[in-house]
C-alpha cells in the first residue's frame, strides 16, 4: 500500500496523549483507564509490526506472536509509567517507528533464544499443539493478488447476504453476539472468549453459548434462503458496523483528543 | 488511506488500526466503512486486525494485573494464618461472601520438589470441611476435589475441580489448584489458559507465587516460550523461595 492520502495516522498522537494522561497524578480510575488503553494501543501497534517483519525474519506462530507482543507492550507501558520513556513532543512517526523496532528487536530476540534452548533452526521452532496457526511468508495474513473489488453482482449479492444476517444478529442478547462474533470473525478459541473482558464465563459455557447461537443464526438465515457458512467479507464488517462502534471508543479521556495531525 | 481503487481510497493497517480504536471522526469512519464493505481485501486486513485486538484484549487482564501487589483478602489471610498453625481449626469469613470455609491444614514445611519443575500447592490431606455459615454443607465438589488433591488424585481432582460450581474468591481458589492439577496431569496448556487468565494481584503469597510459578511451567510446557521467559524473569526479581527457583532456572 502507498501514496498514503492522510499525512499520517492518529493512533500515535492518540497513545502519546493517553501517556501523558498516564503520568499524571490523576484518580485511580482516570489512571487505570488510561493504562488500559494504553497498553491495548500499544500491543495492537507492536502486533501490527509483528506481523510486518515476522513475514521477513522468518517462521513465527501465531501464539509466539501474540506471546511478544504482550510482553514487549507490557515493558513498554512500565517503562512509560516510570517515566523512563516519554512521548512529549515527538513526531507521530518517530513513536510508530520506535515501535517498529521494539517489535523487531522482539522477534530477533525470540529467534536467538530459541536457537540457544534447542540448537535447531529457528523453521523447526513453535508448539507442538494443533490448533497453532504457523505463518510463514506472510501466510498469516493473506495479501491478496486477486481484484481489489469484486463485481458488482457479487457486492450486491454479499451486501443482502450482511443485511440478512444482521437481522438474525439482532436477534441475539449481547454476550451471545459477543461470542459467535469472537469466534467466527475472529476466530479466538474458546479458552480466549472466556478470558474476554466482555465475555468472562468458563469456557465450557462459552461453547454451550457458542453452539446454541450458532444453531440459532443458522436457522434464521436459512429461514431467510441463506447457508450461513458462505459469509462473504462484507458481512463482518456489516456487523461490526452495527453491534461494535460503540465498544470500540478510546477508553480514557476522549474528549482531549482532537484528532487532528500536527 | 490509499489510492489504489477509483471508487474510494484503499485502508492500510494505520487506518484500519485508528478505525478499530475508535479514533476516526464520523464521516471519515463512515467513508472507510463505506469502502470496507466494497472491497474485500481490505476487509479482509481489517477482520484480521480485529481479530488481533480481541485476542489482545482477552489477555489484558493477565498482561495488566500479573505483578502487582494487592490488599490481601480475609480468606486468603486466615487460610496462610492456618496453615502456620497444625491442625488447626479455623472459620475463614469473608467480607463479600455469606459463606464461610472452615479448614483444617496440616502445614507442609515446603513444597516437594518433583521430577519435574513443579511443585505441590499448600493443601489437606487431613479433615477438610467447607460449610455454610448457617452450617449447611457448601459445595462438595469444591471440598472433595481439594481433598483429593491433597491426596495426589489427579483424575479425580480435576473432575471434582472443574464442575465446582463456585464465587468470589473460592472460584479463585478452585483455579488455582485446578491450574496446579492440570499442569501435574501434563495438560500444560489448558492450565497456562487457566492460570493466565487469573489476577494474581489480590492473591498473597504462597499462592500467588505458586501460581505464577505454576503458570511459568505450564507455559513452558506447552512451547509459549516467549511468555515463560517474560514470566521468568519477573520471577527472579522476587525475594524466597520462587526468586531462588527462578534464578536457577535462568542459570
Amino acid at each position: 500500500m502507498t501514496g498514503s492520502t492522510t499525512p499520517s495516522p492518529r493512533w500515535p498522537l492518540r497513545l502519546q496523549l493517553v501517556c501523558e494522561e498516564l503520568q499524571k497524578s490523576g484518580t485511580d480510575h482516570a489512571r487505570e483507564s488510561a493504562r488500559a488503553e494504553a497498553w491495548l494501543l500499544i500491543s495492537s501497534a507492536i502486533a501490527r509490526y509483528l506481523r510486518f517483519h515476522a513475514r521477513r525474519l522468518g517462521k513465527f506462530t501465531r501464539e509466539d506472536l501474540e506471546d511478544l507482543a504482550s510482553q514487549k507492550s507490557l515493558d513498554l507501558l512500565r517503562r512509560i509509567e516510570r517515566g523512563k520513556w516519554r512521548m512529549s513532543g515527538r513526531e507521530s512517526s518517530d513513536i510508530s517507528g520506535f515501535l517498529s523496532k521494539v517489535a523487531r528487536n522482539g522477534l530477533l530476540d525470540l529467534l536467538h533464544q530459541a536457537e540457544r534452548r534447542y540448537r535447531q533452526p529457528a523453521s523447526k521452532l513453535g508448539p507442538a499443539s494443533g490448533d497453532s496457526k504457523e505463518m510463514d511468508g506472510g501466510a498469516y495474513i493473506e495479501e491478496t493478488t486477486a481484484s481489489m473489488t469484486d463485481p458488482p453482482d457479487t457486492l450486491v449479492d454479499g451486501r443482502e447476504f450482511a443485511a440478512a444476517l444482521r437481522g438474525c444478529a439482532e436477534q441475539l442478547n449481547a454476550r451471545s453476539l459477543t461470542i459467535w462474533i469472537l469466534r467466527v470473525f475472529a476466530e479466538m478459541s474458546s479458552r480466549q472468549i472466556a478470558a474476554h473482558p466482555e465475555v468472562s464465563l468458563k469456557v465450557g459455557h462459552v461453547d454451550v453459548v457458542f453452539q446454541r447461537t450458532r444453531k440459532a443464526i443458522g436457522t434464521c438465515m436459512r429461514g431467510k434462503g441463506y447457508e450461513p457458512q458462505d459469509i462473504p467479507p462484507c458481512a463482518f464488517v456489516e456487523l461490526w458496523r452495527a453491534f461494535r462502534i460503540g465498544r470500540e471508543q478510546p477508553l480514557a479521556n476522549p474528549s482531549d483528543f482532537r484528532g487532528e495531525t500536527p | 488511506m490509499n489510492e489504489q481503487s477509483s471508487s474510494s481510497p484503499h485502508l492500510d493497517e494505520d487506518a484500519c488500526l485508528d478505525l478499530l480504536h475508535g479514533l476516526e471522526p464520523p464521516e471519515k469512519r463512515e467513508a472507510s466503512l463505506q469502502h470496507l464493505a466494497a472491497c474485500p481485501s481490505c476487509a479482509q486486513r481489517f477482520q484480521l486486525m480485529f481479530s488481533e485486538r480481541e485476542s489482545l484484549r482477552a489477555q489484558e487482564g493477565e498482561a495488566l494485573r500479573g505483578d502487582e501487589a494487592a490488599p490481601e483478602s480475609t480468606l486468603w489471610a486466615r487460610l496462610r494464618a492456618s496453615l502456620r498453625r497444625p491442625r488447626l481449626q479455623l472459620a475463614m469469613g469473608l467480607a463479600a461472601a455469606v459463606a464461610v470455609v472452615i479448614v483444617t491444614l496440616l502445614p507442609r514445611q515446603a513444597p516437594e520438589p518433583e521430577a519435574s519443575l513443579l511443585y505441590w500447592l499448600p493443601s489437606s490431606t487431613a479433615d477438610l470441611r467447607l460449610r455454610t455459615s448457617d452450617g449447611t454443607a457448601l459445595n462438595e465438589d469444591l471440598a472433595a476435589g481439594l481433598e483429593a488433591y491433597g491426596n495426589r488424585d489427579l483424575d479425580r481432582a480435576t473432575r471434582l475441580l472443574e464442575r465446582a460450581e463456585v464465587g468470589g474468591h473460592y472460584e479463585t481458589i478452585r483455579k488455582i489448584y485446578l491450574g496446579s492439577t492440570l499442569a501435574w496431569s501434563g495438560k500444560h496448556a489448558e492450565a497456562a489458559a487457566l492460570l493466565g487468565n487469573l489476577s494474581t494481584r489480590t492473591l498473597p503469597d504462597p499462592w500467588r507465587s505458586e501460581a505464577r510459578w505454576t503458570l511459568f511451567v505450564a507455559l513452558r510446557g506447552c512451547g509459549r516460550n516467549a511468555r515463560a521467559d517474560s514470566l521468568l524473569a519477573l520471577l527472579n526479581r522476587e525475594s524466597g523461595e520462587i526468586g531462588r527457583r527462578a534464578h536457577e532456572q535462568l542459570e
